[in-house]
């Protein structure tokens, strides 16, 4: 194997390169390799390496994390299958050549025969009645409360329910708790249908919280991405959810962490990873078993990410049906 | 209050780092407050409104970390820095240093002489790497779960006719040539040979050897599915040739749950033509003394172990099951403090072949036990629905480990559902197994003392008295530390038995009372 001082390395040398093999790419993943050109890996994790084309960023990642508009899955013959032990460091350049990609002058990752990840916006079930996606909401909540990680946003799930709510207020996390008003407002503002009562609201909400993709942000991208996908669903696309799409994809821009930004963007959009896909989809048309395991899928992802999502997909669900929000709607607690 | 702001540019970790990190700052002693977030304009608003005042905030961008830390006084805030310092560190190293091998082949380039793979990669990949190793000529330890049936059996097939042993898959503890594989836990080197379909009741057979003095010669594995009608008990009966051979074997012991009919009749027909001493412990299956010929059955695991330890020449104490006289009285003063309510066992446990044993040492004192993994269907009940009755809970199955680590790692769904259950007010008894060793949580009792103290206090506070059992499988030689894990757990009230049997019967005890003491003694009423 190559070290990694030089930067001539070519297709005529990938015998010294180790090859791996790309499983799925991301529809917008895609867009960004095919123009070709170079890369700098921008972070290394055990679960991505995240690479900054001109475009925007390409997300490697081992299949375990699946697919995504951005992921760009592997096959990766590491146990376990960490990112971070393929050596490959911040800052290393990557190199796009047709459908490959030379990746920090140590690896030669093929696309070639990798399938697109083109997540449809329809379902092919047909979409359940307000009352029960209300039922399927409650599985959600309960499950996010038994088993996710309260240490981002997660708490607010609790103040849903009059019989915790009160008990749980007095004791929200410092993020849970700069959040908790700013929510209700962006309730107010979504049922206002105003752009700019949105844009206030809106940005006192990206950014908030522990994480790479901060908590709010793991949220709002769970709650814009249920509203963009309900209303392709319903068939009537809700003026206040394309003016949230809107406004969110907008107010990223330099308020939170790139990952964070492209991942709002692309909710904003109506894509996102398939577990987050999923969960929609068996919120607004499936059953208890499926709505469970799917919760519980998303709720493993990440430290407080998926259930952040969840209570984002919850939040989202309740402004499309029109649910009031019960406490956090504004009773004084 | 001093507070300190350190600003790392352009440094990204992932959100689990990124609250490991954290999490570990706030646990230092003399910190009131720490936070490592990314510096987002909101963060540093949040973090402002918080009392953190820096100007080195305000320069701060997206792209940036902030460690955020207050302390009582200057020396803990020197300390959580520099502990600071220590966590961003590593990472960093990795990813710049000689990557480790990326497949089967660089490893053995690295150690061409191997002659075992230890494979843990998701179910779906694991044939096709242990296809590979088995071609390579390596014996094959499969950690990986979500292997089909039919791809057991090939991969038992191809290893055999090889010659080699393939233990596994979903194969959590073997000891071999006293190297520890998967979960397992430092044990000495002795004469006793192990044969297991179930990893903790390995872990808690070959800990409870050490504890009476004596060790082990090898501890092999299967795999929880060997015992199967469909793969016919393939690695057990391979790992019993294999003990059959070995000089420094003098005692072989089997232990699985319930198999097959046919592959026990198999297993045994091996065992029955064994020139050395053996003893069965299939747990709670029905064998016929027919098929046991010569062998010696054991009806839990530390029974196994009694007999073993008798057959390699080391009587222990009485035969079980014996709760000292000492014991009985504690347990029954724990059963006088008891509210009118309180009348149900609730066990909840990291290891599957522990909760099973649970449920066949109660269910004869107390009657039916409701379980995720019971041991009649009828009994069977959803592992996340509220406890009914008599429950034991199998933390680590399927549906409570999908995309998380172990509960032998990771406490905290075992930790909610202990709250749970100490809200409840039925409950009389949380009865747990603590296991340590390679593989576990770096502090188990760390872990589960402040929850078992907010237990404690949540019921006092609805005038109940919550007794909390537990055994520890592990031993002195473990890195976490037998004695001091006892002594934390001890101090919290926790009831430790010597092993996870004992624990359950000392719980029956604790919630039926006086009225089970003859059954527990054997005698009948």
């Amino acid at each position: 194997m190559k070290s990694n001082s030089g930067s001539q390395s070519t297709l005529s040398n990938q015998f010294e390169l180790s090859f791996l093999e790309a499983s799925s790419v991301g529809r917008v993943a895609y867009t960004r390799l095919k123009e070709g050109g170079e890369g700098t890996v921008q972070g290394v994790f055990d679960s991505a390496i995240n690479i900054l084309f001109a475009e925007g960023l390409v997300c490697l990642v081992p299949e375990i994390v699946q697919r995504g508009p951005l992921n760009v899955t592997l096959r990766l013959p590491v146990a376990p299958p960490r990112m971070s032990s393929l050596g490959v460091r911040a800052g290393d350049r990557v190199r796009v050549h047709g459908f490959a990609l030379e990746l920090g002058n140590r690896h030669l990752v093929s696309f070639g025969s990798a399938r697109i990840y083109s997540p449809r916006k329809k379902f092919s079930l047909p979409m359940l009645t307000n009352g029960e996606i209300d039922a399927n909401m409650e599985i959600m909540r309960k499950n996010a409360l038994l088993f996710g990680n309260m240490a981002g946003l997660g708490e607010l799930l609790a103040l849903m329910s009059p019989r915790t709510a009160k008990a749980t207020a007095k004791n929200l996390n410092i993020f849970a708790s700069f959040a908790f008003g700013r929510i209700v407002r962006l309730e107010q503002a979504f049922r206002s249908e105003k752009k700019s009562t949105l844009e206030d609201a809106v940005s006192e909400l990206i950014g908030l919280g522990p994480g790479l993709t901060p908590s709010s942000d793991d949220m709002l991208a769970g709650l814009v991405l249920l509203c963009v996908l309900y209303g392709k669903n319903r068939g009537c696309a809700q003026r206040a959810s394309q003016l949230l799409a809107q406004v969110i994809a907008e107010e990223a821009r330099g308020r939170t962490t790139l990952l964070s930004e492209e991942f709002l963007r692309q909710a904003a959009s109506g894509r996102g990873n398939e577990p987050i896909i999923r969960l929609c989809a068996a919120l607004l048309t499936g059953r208890r078993d499926s709505v469970e395991r799917e919760t519980r899928s998303l709720l493993a992802i990440g430290e407080t990410s998926g259930t952040d999502t969840v209570l984002g997909i919850v939040l989202g669900a309740m402004f499309c049906t029109g649910r009031r929000l019960g406490l956090i709607e504004g009773e004084s607690i | 209050m001093i507070t300190r702001v350190i600003v790392k540019k352009s440094t990204y970790r992932d959100s689990i780092s990124l609250m490991k990190i954290s999490n570990s700052i706030s646990k230092l002693p003399g910190i009131t407050q720490a936070a490592v977030v990314m510096a987002t304009e909101l963060n540093r608003r949040v973090l402002s409104e918080a009392g953190f005042v820096d100007a080195a905030i305000g320069r701060a961008s997206t792209s940036d970390m902030i460690v955020a830390i207050e302390a009582k006084e200057a020396s803990s805030l020197d300390a959580a820095l520099a502990e600071t310092e220590r966590l961003l560190s590593p990472a960093e190293k990795t990813t710049g240093e000689k990557a480790p091998p990326t497949s089967l082949e660089e490893a053995l380039k690295l150690v061409p002489d191997a002659n075992l793979a230890v494979i843990s990669v998701p179910g779906q990949f694991a044939k096709r790497e242990a296809m590979q190793a088995l071609s390579k000529g390596l014996n094959v330890f499969l950690f990986s779960s979500n292997v089909s049936r039919e791809e057991e059996v090939e991969l038992k097939h191809a290893a055999k006719e090889k010659g080699l042993l393939l233990m596994g898959p979903d194969c959590g503890t073997s000891i071999v040539n006293h190297k520890v594989l998967g979960f397992g836990n430092a044990i000495r080197e002795g004469t006793i040979g192990l044969i297991s379909a179930s990893g903790t009741g390995l872990q808690e057979v070959t800990t409870l050897i050490h504890k009476a003095g004596l060790g082990i010669s090898q501890a092999i594995g299967t795999g929880g599915g060997d015992l199967s009608e469909e793969v016919g008990g393939i690695t057990m009966i391979q790992g019993f040739e294999l003990l059959e051979e070995d000089e420094q074997t003098k005692v072989i012991v089997l232990i699985s749950k319930p198999p097959s009919l046919g592959t026990m009749e198999k297993v045994l027909e091996v065992a029955r033509r064994s020139r050395k001493p053996v003893v069965v412990n299939f747990l709670g299956a029905d064998v016929d003394p027919s098929m046991l010929g010569k062998l010696r059955q054991a009806s839990t695991l530390d029974d196994a172990t009694r007999v073993a330890c008798e057959l390699a020449g080391v009587k222990l104490g009485g035969a079980a099951p014996v709760i000292p006289k000492e014991t009985m009285a504690i347990a029954l003063a724990e059963h006088k403090k008891l509210a009118r309510s309180q009348q149900y066992v609730r066990g909840l446990f990291s290891g599957g072949t522990l909760c099973y044993e649970s449920e066949i040492v109660l269910q004869p004192l107390l009657g039916e036990v409701f379980s995720n993994a019971p041991i009649k269907a009828e009994n069977k009940v959803r592992g996340d629905a509220p406890s009914k009755k008599h429950s034991c809970i199998d933390m680590g199955a399927e549906e409570f480990v999908e995309g998380r680590a172990h509960p032998m790692i990771d406490f905290s769904l075992r930790n909610k559902r202990i709250l749970q259950e100490a809200r409840d007010p039925e409950t009389a008894v949380i009865l747990i197994d603590v296991e340590l060793g390679y593989g576990s949580n770096a502090d188990p009792a760390g872990q589960l003392v402040p929850v078992i103290q907010e237990a404690k206090a949540l019921a006092k506070e609805a005038g109940r008295h919550l007794s909390v059992v537990a055994s520890v499988v592990g031993t002195e030689g473990d890195f976490q530390g037998l004695a001091n894990q006892e002594k934390a757990l001890s101090e919290a009230e926790v009831l430790i038995m010597p092993s996870n049997a004992q624990a359950a019967r000392v719980s029956a005890l604790i919630a039926a009372g006086e009225k089970i003491e003859p059954a527990i003694l054997g005698r009948s009423n």
